[in-house]
């Protein structure tokens, strides 16, 4: 049997998606003090390099007699993702791929009420107005994603992140840097479900 | 149209077809969507501990020098009382026996807090804590706490020596943060 002459290789085009992050929303209704909500964008450079850019907001909320406090921002992250199952027909442009990213955030923290209990000395009565605090930090991560139907997508990642500078008033420690989370440690592990759609290429 | 090469069924979910062909990928997937969600509601249930951390105190930790090596070691006072100052009627140790540190609540809204020591022998010693400090939330339930900074120790010297600070930032856990070099105690 006559092989079959192989194929011209089709010419790379690029190719741009955009994406919406399901998990912030879904942590939401778990635990409503926190919405975070991003989108992303991602442009194929190369083969299996893709330019990657995340833009998102968030908003932390404590309301109670003795407890309001409230903490907005809105944080960005630039990077790259890079396509480990490389150019493969068969798949689809399924892809598994490592991400690298440069982010940071811009927040705003006010508490109109805080009281704490102190059984020596009293209760204690405090506020304060809006304070600004920065962050910048670095993610590295995994991530899975694989086409739903026509130009849409559905994918994972898990990511580290390792917090390299805060910055703001140390009168209030913050509680919560918008894209990076709870101010508890410098490293902190995280999941994002999303969906993208895939702009039409010629 | 669909963009799956023959497999013209539009849905994911019913695709099998094309899940044979990249079964990997769509396992994980739908894995990690699973599993995600059985992690994030056993959580729901998990009550935060309030009590512990909300004042949050500075543990002092008494020492002495050894007559005989001439060593700084740890003792046991075997009573004392303690009053903050502008607290004399509200002791927080009262004749206590047989401690070797007590932890002392320091006064938010102050930048410095001081007590009364009162030891064995009826001897009285004053010691003030210069401090700043930092509003804290602890979690959502919990609600806020002040954490400390100390930043200078001054005290009066009759049964007090000298003191170092081992650990100047006062949280929400106990440790050490001031040593008190007291002088040895003789009976009378």
């Amino acid at each position: 049997m006559a092989q079959a002459p192989d194929a011209e290789p089709e010419p790379f085009r690029r190719k741009l998606s955009l994406g919406i992050d399901v998990s912030g929303p879904v942590m939401h209704l778990l635990q409503p003090e926190t919405l975070s909500q991003s989108v992303s964008l991602d442009l194929e450079l190369q083969p299996n390099l893709m330019a990657a850019f995340e833009a998102g907001m968030a908003h932390f909320r404590v309301d109670n007699p003795s407890t309001q406090y409230t903490v907005s921002g809105q944080f960005f992250r630039i990077g790259a993702n890079y396509n480990l199952l490389q150019e493969n027909p068969k798949l689809r442009d399924d892809q598994i791929f490592a991400l690298l990213r440069y982010s940071f955030g811009m927040n705003t923290h006010q508490a109109p009420v805080i009281s704490v209990e102190n059984p020596y000395w009293g209760p204690i009565s405090h506020s304060f107005d809006k304070l600004q605090y920065g962050a910048h930090w670095a993610e590295v991560g995994l991530g899975l994603r694989t086409r739903l139907f026509h130009h849409f997508f559905v994918g994972w990642n898990i990511r580290v992140s390792f917090m390299l500078a805060r910055t703001g008033d140390l009168q209030v420690k913050p509680y919560y840097f918008s894209g990076f989370g709870r101010n508890t440690g410098n490293t902190k592990f995280g999941f994002q479900y999303f969906l993208y759609y895939r702009l039409p290429t010629k | 149209m669909l963009e799956n090469d023959g497999n013209q069924l539009p849905s994911f979910f019913f695709n099998f077809a094309a899940m044979k062909k990249r079964p990997l990928i769509r396992f994980f997937v739908l894995l990690v969507l699973l599993a995600s969600m059985g992690s994030i509601f056993p959580g729901c249930g998990a009550e935060a501990d309030c009590e512990q951390g909300m004042v949050n105190r500075v543990r002092m930790a008494f020492w002495t020098r050894n007559a005989t090596t001439g060593r700084l070691q740890q003792v046991q006072v075997d009573s004392i009382t303690v009053n903050g100052i502008n607290a004399l009627d509200n002791p927080i140790y009262n004749n206590n026996r047989r401690l070797r540190s007590i932890d002392l609540p320091l006064d938010p809204l102050a930048d410095s807090t001081g007590f009364v020591l009162q030891f064995p022998g009826n001897q009285k010693d004053t010691i003030w804590i210069k401090h700043g400090h930092q509003f804290h939330l602890l979690s959502p339930e919990c609600g806020f706490t002040v954490f400390f900074n100390i930043t200078g120790v001054s005290h009066t010297t009759r049964t007090i020596s000298h003191f170092s600070i081992i650990q100047p930032f006062v949280s929400n856990t106990l440790e050490e943060h001031i040593s008190l070099v007291i002088n040895p105690f003789t009976d009378n």
